[in-house]
């Protein structure tokens, strides 16, 4: 009896129980990065083909936004005639509209029309170039999108339709569309009944929920070290974190750093004294323009377009200092 | 017997009932149940998943060192285990990402070479300090 007493009692403490909740882990290579998708859940087939789906979805958004494929919608708008009005598939025309949004509340500092300029200097081109666009290229281009009108929707009965002005014009969502595409696959993974989840597109996050009782332990790269963290933070969802840098893709030509993230008024890269900025805000898509537009603006004006919008911020400078608004919640780990 | 509370009470119910098969089959079980519960939060990475164009391709055990040569779009790179970790070399690539990466070795860790359409993400493991990184 008593050897019976201790076989129930072992089977009762070993127990046939669900598995706990871990995290679990899938990364994809889409929209010319990384995707990386962690969820907080029971592992199980139901998670994965959450993971799958939402992988789906972004690259559905991938076909439809991309500059870079040219049977994508965005690429058949700038392969139209200039001045004329063109048919714009609705959901390009939310995030077009978004980045024009942020375009006027930023000044201009954000924009997303720059495909031919982004052509020009050639960053997202395989393999990318190496040394600066011609500085006559550059004035010519200049001197052609200070002509033209600011891109223009409107909608008539048949649908939206979209202008771009002339050919200094063309539209390039690189700055907002992964933004948007991680807010659709956190919806995605909703959906598919995910209540706690990480989507990293290339470093811009998108989150829901938390891990457990446990907020989302995350960090922000170093600029100068990308083995190193220069802050980090815990937060719960729903919430996003997009950084942009001058770090991410860039060429060194005669000691100059020439990097990605171009200033519209000038043609050329951004040398508004930063090196980093990390937008919090609940959008992905308005974080990823905002992040853009910040670095562009630099300190003074960057902070005053944070508060406008009602988010918050951390800066690198290029000293390597930190500038964090008051409300963000990271702690500076240092250079 | 003692009766100062249940749990009490039932420790003594079973060492008067074990006899000493009984007590090391019961530190046997308390052995195996601790280990099932540390063992996924800080065992050893167990495996690296490699794809191309997002297509697994191989899968390889860390605790067996070599090097795994991949044929990706911009031509060969290298997958390299040793001791538990596991890196990706491209000889190709234009930024070199995925070599500047270094040994990853915690659950979730990815390496990648975009260009070339490789990506090597470890499996199981300890938890890495960070959910993610804004980069």
């Amino acid at each position: 009896m008593s050897r019976l007493i201790l076989v129930l009692f072992l089977l009762l403490i070993t127990g046939c129980g669900t598995p706990a909740p871990t995290s679990q882990h899938a990364s994809r290579l889409l929209m010319g990065t990384l995707i990386t998708i962690t969820v907080w859940a029971e592992p199980g087939n139901k998670t994965a083909e959450a993971m799958r789906a939402a992988f789906a979805e972004m690259a559905r958004i991938e076909a439809l936004m991309s500059s870079h494929r040219g049977d994508s919608a965005v690429s058949v708008i700038n392969q139209g005639p200039r001045g004329n009005w063109l048919p714009l598939n609705p959901e390009v025309a939310q995030v077009v509209e978004e980045g024009l949004r942020v375009q006027a509340r930023s000044a201009g500092a954000f924009d997303p029309g720059l495909w031919p300029l982004s052509r020009l200097w050639g960053f997202s081109r395989d393999p990318p170039a190496t040394t600066p666009p011609a500085a006559g290229e550059i004035a010519a281009w200049l001197q052609e999108r200070r002509q033209g009108e600011s891109i223009t929707i409107r909608d008539t009965a048949t649908g939206r339709q979209i202008r771009l002005p002339n050919a200094a014009a063309g539209l390039d969502l690189g700055g907002i569309a992964k933004g948007y595409a991680v807010d659709r696959a956190l919806e995605t993974l909703t959906q598919q009944g995910v209540a706690n989840a990480i989507v990293n597109a290339g470093g811009n996050l998108g989150l829901i929920g938390s891990k457990g009782d446990q907020p989302w332990r995350l960090g922000i790269q170093n600029p100068r070290d990308e083995n190193s963290v220069a802050a980090e933070l815990s937060l719960r969802g729903p919430m996003a974190l997009v950084t942009s840098g001058d770090y991410e893709r860039f060429f060194i030509h005669e000691g100059q750093r020439y990097h990605h993230i171009l200033d519209p008024q000038r043609g050329e890269p951004s040398a508004a004294g930063l090196m980093s900025v990390t937008i919090l805000h609940p959008s992905t898509m308005t974080a990823d323009a905002l992040s853009t537009a910040v670095f562009v603006l630099g300190r003074a004006k960057g902070l005053a377009l944070v508060e406008q919008e009602k988010a918050e911020a951390l800066l690198v400078l290029t000293d390597g200092s930190p500038v964090a608004t008051p409300g963000f919640p990271g702690t500076w780990l240092g250079p | 017997m003692k009766r100062d509370g249940a749990f009490s009470g039932w420790l003594a119910l079973l060492a008067a009932s074990a006899t000493p098969a009984d007590r090391w089959l019961l530190a046997l079980s308390a052995t195996a149940i601790v280990a099932g519960i540390w063992w996924p939060l800080h065992g050893v990475a167990s495996h690296a998943r490699v794809a191309l164009n997002n297509q697994p391709v191989m899968r390889l055990p860390l605790h067996q060192d070599g090097e795994f040569p991949v044929q990706g779009r911009l031509g060969e790179v290298a997958v390299q285990v040793r001791e538990g970790r596991v890196r990706l070399l491209e000889y190709a690539s234009p930024r070199m990402i995925g070599t500047r990466t270094g040994w990853i070795s915690r659950a979730g860790q990815v390496t990648a070479c975009v260009p070339c359409g490789v990506m090597v993400q470890v499996e199981g493991g300890e938890q890495n300090r960070y959910d993610a990184l804004a980069k």
